[in-house]
């Protein structure tokens, strides 16, 4: 069952502005329904109107819902769309006539969602989904710790490795179901085995990949998960084990801190981020949304959303939401980096830098000097991999550099295919691009550059061989910015940043300071509040 | 260029052109040092690259290698 999703700000209007706050909702059902469908204090008619959405996302959203009715609930069984019906297999209050339905539904996710559900003895349908002609259902029934030992028993004898496999993931199996898998021929996995042995001895495995094994293990304590991380420390080779620790349900607050202080890659800046800000709120999303209306932005703003803050139609109001949650839906919805990053790119101050990566994904991101963003985290949650920015236009092209970069790689391993005319100019770009790059030989001419770079642009390289232009277009939200905003504006923003710096991962990522400094490069930030930031920063050398 | 290595070129680029395609393909498929030589004259020949010693080096030793061929065929 999904949880709620929070929304401090939305509360706080209900409070202020209970008519405001109906209008909102309003508005959001209307033009945003996917924003709205997890907020806990929806009532029966707006869950009513968004459970006929067009969109099947939402209405899956309202079956997952806890508070949704049974007639709802019973209306949402009968959906064209199987993830519709998938989401009310799993609502805890269906009834029996829902349940015994769906567990004969003709689709395998649907029956797969039955077959979760820890509550099935009372309906009488273990048998039939342990024999469902799908294994993802039975593998899921076999690892269910409500089922009973012989319907365990009889899938142990049916046979299916990959069921009888699965039943070690089941939490609460007998011993007489454990010896019945050994005696099938079926040992215990790895990960069974090392919790066994952590179980029974408290020493915990040497190696880097056992110990990433062991962590999936939800059964191990906050001590356990301390003692791994003593063990692997900061290398650089144990970001994997760190990145599980971060996501491990008994990871607690020292621990996360301590793994932010020591994470160095994606994967842990990734696992980390999600924990410690896993929502965006409805609020946000309509704050980011060019389709609310101006009504709904100023009674959230009222209420003292974030967004209010670089929103330079609205009037000054104190964030109201602590600052290192106001300023992580700030980042989440990329409203402040369309805030600073825009304008600093459109005034030259700062460029926004984007290059194609296979392997570590693309980037975007601003190049401020000093900064390390095009491979650390603030280049990584900031700017990298979205590619639906529609402020920032991405357009690829291929430069001499970029050419000849591209034909020294090929030139590692050129195989001559024929020896007709371009075979041989082909051939002659990559061996003396390959030369000029790795040894003594030659220096390429300025009219080799030239022809290098037409035969390159006659040739299908790797999107990851190309340059980035960015070019900064119209925003879609035009009132989203900084320079324009009021002193007074400005200066709570700076409050904002500052109250957020001590939240440990805001600030030891340098994701608060590298906003600081956009704030103090900026053109137009207003004198007092430059002031306060060259105390803080110290002036700027450029 | 020194004018002695833009001959060497010339005459290497001469000499690929008269070569049997199929032995050239050969050739340039089976010996990077060659192909390598080969192409370092075609582009000096054409003034897309200048060639330093190391380089000129190579398309020397292409131009024997290529002139054997030339003779075994």
């Amino acid at each position: 069952m999904a949880s709620f999703t929070p929304d401090p700000v939305l509360d706080r209007l209900s409070i202020l502005d209970p008519a405001g706050y109906r209008a909102v909702l309003d508005d959001l059902i209307a033009v945003l329904p996917g924003s709205i469908v997890g907020y806990a204090a929806l009532n029966p008619a707006d869950i009513a109107v968004l459970a006929s959405e067009e969109d099947e996302a939402v209405r899956a959203g309202i079956a997952a819902r806890e508070d949704c009715p049974p007639e709802v609930l019973a209306d949402l069984a009968r959906d064209s769309h199987a993830a519709v019906r998938q989401a009310v297999a799993g609502h805890p209050q269906v009834t029996a006539a829902i349940i015994q339905a769906l567990a004969a539904d003709p689709d395998q996710w649907v029956r797969w969602a039955v077959a979760r559900r820890v509550d099935l003895s009372q309906w009488g349908i273990w048998e039939q989904l342990a024999q469902d002609p799908e294994d993802l259902v039975s593998r899921q029934i076999a690892m269910n710790p409500a089922c009973p030992e012989p319907v365990l028993m009889s899938l142990v004898a049916a046979g299916d490795f990959g069921v009888r496999w699965d039943m070690w993931s089941n939490p609460a199996l007998s011993d007489s179901v454990k010896a019945a898998l050994v005696l099938s021929g079926v040992e215990a996995p790895e990960n069974y085995r090392l919790v066994a042995e952590w179980n029974a001895t408290g020493n915990l495995p040497t190696d880097h990949d056992q110990l990433r094994t062991l962590l999936n293990h939800p059964g191990l304590d906050t001590a356990a998960l301390r003692a791994i991380l003593d063990q692997v420390g900061a290398g650089p080779n144990t970001y994997a084990v760190r990145s599980s620790l971060a996501e491990h349900p008994s990871a607690d607050e020292d621990l996360l801190a301590d793994l932010v202080r020591k994470a160095t890659y994606r994967w842990e800046w990734r696992s980390l981020w999600k924990r410690y800000y896993p929502d965006t709120w409805p609020s946000t999303l309509a704050m980011a949304s060019p389709a609310v209306s101006d009504a709904t932005r100023a009674a959230l703003n009222m209420a003292g959303h974030p967004a209010g803050l670089i929103s330079t139609d609205l009037p000054p109001v104190p964030c109201f939401p602590d600052a290192p949650e106001g300023l992580a839906q700030l980042i989440r919805s990329e409203l402040l980096v369309r805030a600073l990053w825009r304008e600093l790119a459109l005034s030259g101050t700062f460029a926004i830098q984007a290059w194609n990566d296979n392997l570590e994904g693309n980037k975007f991101f601003l190049d401020v000097p000093g900064e390390d963003a095009g491979s650390g985290p603030i280049g990584y949650l900031l700017g990298g991999y979205s590619e639906d920015r529609e402020w920032a236009q991405m357009t690829s092209y291929l430069d001499e550099h970029d050419a000849q970069r591209a034909f020294a790689n090929l030139g590692e391993e050129w195989e001559f295919e024929g020896v007709e005319e371009w075979q041989l100019d082909e051939a002659m770009c990559a061996f003396i691009s390959n030369a000029a790059d790795w040894t003594d030989d030659l220096t390429i001419t300025p009219a080799g550059a030239a022809f290098i770079l037409e035969t390159a642009s006659e040739m299908d390289f790797d999107s990851e061989d190309l340059s980035t232009k960015v070019t900064i277009v119209e925003s879609a939200l035009p009132h989203i910015g900084f320079g324009a905003a009021a002193p007074a504006k400005q200066d709570l923003l700076l409050d904002l940043l500052l109250d957020a710096r001590s939240q440990v991962l805001l600030g030891e990522w340098g994701l608060v300071d590298h906003f600081l400094t956009c704030l103090q490069h900026h053109p137009s930030t207003c004198q007092p509040v430059r002031a306060r930031l060259d105390q803080i920063l110290g002036k700027p050398s450029v | 260029m020194e004018r002695d290595v833009a001959q060497v070129c010339r005459e290497v680029v001469d000499l690929m052109g008269r070569l049997d395609e199929d032995v050239l393909l050969e050739a340039l498929a089976d010996d990077t040092e060659l192909a390598a030589g080969l192409m370092y004259a075609r582009a000096a020949n054409r003034g897309l690259v200048e060639l330093h010693e190391a380089g000129a080096e190579k398309v020397q030793r292409a131009l024997i290698t290529l002139a054997e061929l030339a003779e075994e065929e």
